[in-house]
């Protein structure tokens, strides 16, 4: 299995190193320079000039892109053009709430999603069904930053069961924990939508299948033919989904992380692309292309988990 | 017991007290990121309340003020002038602390500072300093400033604002480019961390010069959605909170318990500012044409009564040498006479390179339809913000829609405005949009001349010539609104904010 | 991918009469397509539906709460949110189909192509999806704008350029499956040619999935543009657009929550029409459905 992901962490490298040529150019066409946001926009002409000399963005795009290539192939990620510091550590510093929020979002989503598109699929065209199917569309349809909001007037101020500022108090984990419940339920609401949709067409599909109606005629108990059988082959589509949709979770998670003011990667992201620090924004996309990467390991992984039958070589 | 361990158990105790009786002030500000926190390059109204609270002048602005004429002493114990104004010496306060261990406050730190204010490699206030000749220490605790010619408000030069803040020498020597992320100066805060996108945090300068501050901590949370700050605000998890220009919101909070609104000046001056030098609007008739449609009473009742003002003048409200002066009244057939005059026809195109700010959005697209109604569309170019900045530079905008406050006399706004030297796309250039270049002659004689009821005639007659030519047409002033739970005591009255938000002070407290 | 594709859907003949018969039987599909056309003719006629001039601002009538004259209430500048809503339809309509049929349209014969192909065309189209879905889709989005400019066209762009990765691995997936039938040996065995077989015998067959897909990516594509303008990038105003008139009406969230709230359920309503359809058309290509 090591083999297997040093194999794919190898196959990724081209990809990575298109993501990182492709960010480099692009940020570049883009109007504006950093030289903004460290200055402020009263500075002179001259004054900007000459940070754009210090921080090397005079120089030929060719050798401003060599620089950054040496740099990343000694795996350093270098320094942020507007505070100076190592990117390495602001990325160390807003990686784990990224991680927090994503996975719970997905576990969330599952575990709504999942028995959702089951109950949906067995009471096909019934009430339940349609009701599962509008209420995952609901989710679809706000946008995250309208549900937040929504969220937050519900539970935060009126309830006043979870904070508004959901980074106060970091170091206790059950008030961290408290403090993840609503981004993770707002980011969730998306997954539950698609991994809904995923399981129940995935189930009316299982359930008409030959060994499900053989399971049946043989008399063995309708929840178990569901619940076991005929889920186990729902999975891997839904892995699937979910592997798929963590670039959408990942982008998405900007309008949470800015409505619940957390710290995250996407909100970094957006923020160097705003303020045109291309050595974070680049050093960003490193970090999230690679975490793509894991995921769809960690997706294939799992098919190897859930089905025997697929083969992780 | 062993002794060590009593004095551990004490001094446990005495810590879980101390975070006990800890009084943390969460102060919302409506903005992603700060951007600098170097008092002499920080512009943006994320940026500048914060360099109050680190920082002192050699004079200051009372709390709650944003008058020059009630400046009181700070760093500076005491100063006097020569009879011709051209002399200041200025006599500093004995055992002032920097920050951290970056020792006594002596003279050499404030000439350093000043220098550094009118440096323009490391200040953006580099062009007011242009009247000083030298700056020396006498001794250790005297700065003598010499000037070229005497300059009426020269003292609002050496205040708590922009480049008359004092910094560490040795800190700006020890830190260089990072100074601007780890500010150390004399103020009653001392900054603690910063993590991008989220907090400032500031603690307590025990040594503070008028005695140790009241709050222990500030945290300054950047919350750039509106109403997730609101709600933050209304749970209680901030104290003080930036607000929303905008009426409801004022009449909003003014209806929640325990909550205290104001609204606070100086104003920020809203000019829609016409490019002379761009087809249509190099037609002077046009330009008469575009005023003329713009009608400023709505706009101001768009904005809210209670949080914006009709304008004056080119100059904001209450800077020294602002001049009330008439402008084009608003008159749709008039603008359109005036456009047929000039022989356009049918809708006429003016270009316009937008910010997606939302606020600034808001007020371009009232323009847009006001300017409609006259027959001129207003195309709007919608950009991020710094694409925004980078674009009206490289002089691609027609009409350039701007908000800003500066230093409160007018020589700055206007210098920067409408003086030929700071057209936008030359060396010099500063925010001469509209390539304004008529009133050249009186900026420049308003600044040598002595006699300061001859002064502010020549401002006067400069704001005239800009407002007839068309260079900029005055739309409102914005004022700032913020609002504190009334547990919160400032400490002196607050009504005015020379820097654009509350001063947290040593004798600010939290109940 | 390939793990994917292996539970995908046998091909199947479309055998109309029956199919339609299933369709209707659970009303979804007719329901969905009632939908449909009424939101397209509230697009096409909104001249002449909408009750008011959707850009006209009236100060007096600033942020004015649902009434009788604004059955959803009016904006900050006053403007009729319904009036607006509805002229919004056209334009989030038009964005979203476009953007999504070209998006499907591109990533299906791509896919199509990678699959049935394989070896070095194959590596290569793989490779470069591998490279856009690196980018989480919202940043890729927000990028793509920033260098092209905000207008409705380089919006529709950004959108479609999102929206092809997953229709490429989606296709491929299928096309591979496919591939292994005996139908296809069948075809090449009669001497068909590449093309033919792909576009007649492999697409038809792998369409449900897409269409399915497809039908969740349209409002995907509507909401995009409000993320956009939230984060940064919208159409240019006073076009009025669903996601815009979300954007704006979020700054006046806590006063006037019917501003955000009336779009946002506009776009529900394309989903859940839009499902509908999605759903019966996938019923109607399964010939297993329960009877």
């Amino acid at each position: 299995m090591l083999r297997f992901i040093a194999k794919r962490l190898l196959l990724a490298l081209p990809t990575l190193w298109a993501v990182l040529t492709l960010v480099f150019l692009l940020v570049r066409v883009v109007p504006g320079d950093p030289t903004i946001i460290v200055l402020g926009d009263q500075a002179s002409p001259a004054a900007r000039e000459q940070l754009r000399q210090r921080l090397g963005l005079d120089k030929p795009l060719l050798v401003q892109y060599g620089e950054f290539m040496v740099q990343i192939a000694q795996g350093d990620l270098g320094r942020s053009l507007v505070t100076n510091r190592p990117i390495s550590a602001d990325v160390a510093a807003v990686l784990p709430y990224t991680i927090e929020l994503t996975l719970a979002a997905l576990f969330i989503g599952s575990l709504i999603g999942v028995p959702l598109g089951v109950v949906a699929a067995q009471r096909r065209d019934g009430f339940v069904d349609w009701l599962a199917r509008i209420v995952s569309l609901a989710g679809l349809s706000f946008p995250a930053f309208v549900s937040g909001i929504l969220l937050l007037i519900a539970f935060a101020v009126e309830l006043r069961w979870f904070p508004v500022i959901s980074t106060v108090n970091t170091s206790d984990p059950l008030e961290r924990l408290r403090a993840l419940a609503l981004p993770a339920i707002n980011l969730g609401l998306i997954m539950v939508a698609y991994v809904t949709r995923v399981t129940r067409s995935g189930m009316l599909k299982a359930l008409s299948e030959d060994y499900v109606r053989t399971a049946r005629a043989k008399g063995l108990p309708s929840r178990l033919v569901v619940w076991r059988h005929a889920l186990r082959n729902v999975l891997i589509p839904v892995v699937t989904v979910i592997g798929l949709y963590l670039g959408v979770l990942i982008g998405n998670a900007v309008l949470t992380e800015i409505v619940f003011n957390r710290p995250g990667l996407g909100k970094l992201i957006v923020s160097a692309l705003n303020q045109r620090d291309y050595a974070l924004l680049q050093g960003l996309m490193v970090v999230t292309a690679l975490a793509i990467v894991f995921a769809n390991i960690l997706t294939d992984l799992t098919y190897g988990l859930v089905d025997p039958r697929v083969k992780t070589a | 017991m062993k002794p060590y361990l009593l004095a551990a158990t004490a001094a446990f105790a005495l810590a879980s007290l101390g975070a006990q009786a800890q009084t943390t002030l969460n102060v919302g500000m409506s903005a992603a990121d700060v951007n600098q926190l170097d008092p002499h390059r920080a512009t943006t109204t994320q940026d500048k309340p914060l360099t109050a609270w680190v920082f002192n002048g050699l004079v200051r602005f009372k709390p709650g003020s944003a008058s020059l004429e009630g400046l009181e002493p700070d760093l500076a114990e005491r100063w006097e002038s020569s009879p011709d104004k051209t002399t200041w010496t200025f006599h500093l306060r004995k055992g002032v602390k920097f920050h951290g261990d970056y020792g006594e406050l002596t003279a050499d730190d404030v000439v350093f500072s000043l220098k550094r204010a009118g440096d323009q490699k490391s200040s953006s206030f580099y062009a007011d300093y242009a009247p000083i000749e030298s700056i020396e220490a006498v001794d250790p605790y005297t700065v003598r400033i010499k000037l070229k010619q005497a300059v009426p408000a020269f003292l609002g030069l050496v205040t708590n604002y922009h480049g008359g803040f004092v910094v560490s020498r040795k800190a700006i020597e020890k830190l260089g480019e990072n100074f601007r992320l780890n500010p150390i100066g004399t103020g009653p805060f001392k900054f603690d961390a910063y993590k991008p996108n989220e907090s400032v945090t500031f603690t307590a300068h025990k040594e503070y010069f008028r005695g140790a501050p009241k709050i222990d901590r500030i945290v300054y949370r950047l919350i750039p959605a509106d109403s997730a700050r609101d709600l933050a605000f209304s749970s209680g998890e901030l104290d003080v909170v930036y607000g929303r220009q905008d009426q409801k919101w004022v009449e909003r909070l003014k209806k929640e318990k325990g909550v205290e609104v104001t609204v606070l000046r100086p104003a920020e001056l809203g000019l829609l500012h016409l490019n002379t030098k761009m087809k249509p609007l190099d037609d002077k008739r046009v330009r008469q044409a575009v005023a003329h449609a713009i009608n400023q009473k709505q706009i101001v009742s768009f904005k809210g009564d209670l949080t914006a003002d009709p304008p004056v003048s080119v100059v904001p409200t209450g800077y020294l040498g602002t001049a009330e002066t008439p402008m084009l009244p608003h008159d749709v057939n008039k603008a359109k006479a005036l456009l047929k005059e000039a022989g356009f026809t049918g809708p006429l195109a003016v270009k316009s390179v937008q910010s997606t700010l939302p606020s600034m959005l808001n007020t371009a697209q009232i323009l847009q339809s006001q300017l409609k109604q006259a027959g001129i569309d207003l195309q709007l170019e919608v950009v991020d913000h710094q694409t925004f900045h980078a674009n009206i530079r490289k002089d691609l905008s027609g009409a350039t829609y701007y908000t800003a406050a500066r230093f409160p006399v007018a020589d700055v706004y206007l210098t920067q405005f409408f003086h030929s030297r700071s057209i936008v796309g030359t060396p010099t250039a500063v925010t001469n949009f509209s390539h304004c270049a008529v009133a050249d002659k009186e900026i420049e004689a308003a600044r040598t001349e002595p006699d300061l009821a001859k002064q502010k005639e020549l401002w006067a007659t400069a704001q005239k010539k800009i407002i007839e030519e068309v260079c900029a047409v005055p739309l409102f002033e914005q004022l700032q609104v913020w609002a504190y739970k009334t547990n919160v005591d400032f400490g002196y009255k607050l009504t005015d904010a020379i820097h654009l938000g509350p001063v947290i002070t040593e004798a600010t407290t939290k109940k | 991918m390939s793990a994917a594709a292996a539970v995908a859907a046998p091909p199947v003949a479309i055998a109309a009469p029956s199919a339609w018969k299933r369709a209707t039987r659970s009303g979804g599909l007719a329901i969905g397509l009632v939908l449909v056309v009424a939101m397209a003719l509230i697009a096409l006629l909104a001249p002449w539906i909408s009750p008011y001039d959707p850009d006209a601002q009236d100060v007096i009538m600033k942020l004015e709460p649902p009434s009788a004259e604004h059955w959803f209430g009016t904006d900050a500048f006053g403007r009729d949110v319904l009036s607006r809503v509805i002229w919004g339809s056209r334009v989030s309509l038009f964005v979203g189909t476009v953007a999504t049929l070209a998006g499907v349209l591109i990533g299906t014969i791509i896919g199509i192509i990678s699959g049935y192909y394989g070896g070095i065309v194959d590596k290569l189209i793989t490779a470069a999806t591998d490279v856009l879905l690196s980018f989480p889709q919202l940043i890729m989005g927000l990028i793509l704008v920033a260098v092209l400019g905000p207008t409705l066209f380089n919006l529709i762009l950004a959108i479609t350029i999102t929206a092809v990765p997953a229709f490429i691995r989606v296709a491929r997936g299928s096309t591979l499956a496919m591939k292994e039938r005996d139908f296809i040996d069948a075809c090449r065995a009669l001497g068909f040619g590449d093309l033919r077989i792909m576009f007649l015998h492999v697409m038809p067959n792998i369409m449900d999935e897409v269409v399915v897909m497809g039908s969740l990516w349209l409002a995907a594509a509507i909401r995009t543009e409000s993320t956009l303008a939230f984060i940064g990038l919208g159409v240019p105003p006073p076009t009025a657009t669903w996601g815009g008139i979300i954007r704006e009406g979020f700054d006046n969230l806590l006063d006037a929550p019917w501003l955000s709230v009336f779009p946002s359920l506009a776009i529900l309503a394309v989903m859940i029409a839009l499902n509908l359809v999605g759903d019966g058309l996938r019923d109607a290509t399964d010939p297993r459905t329960p009877q």
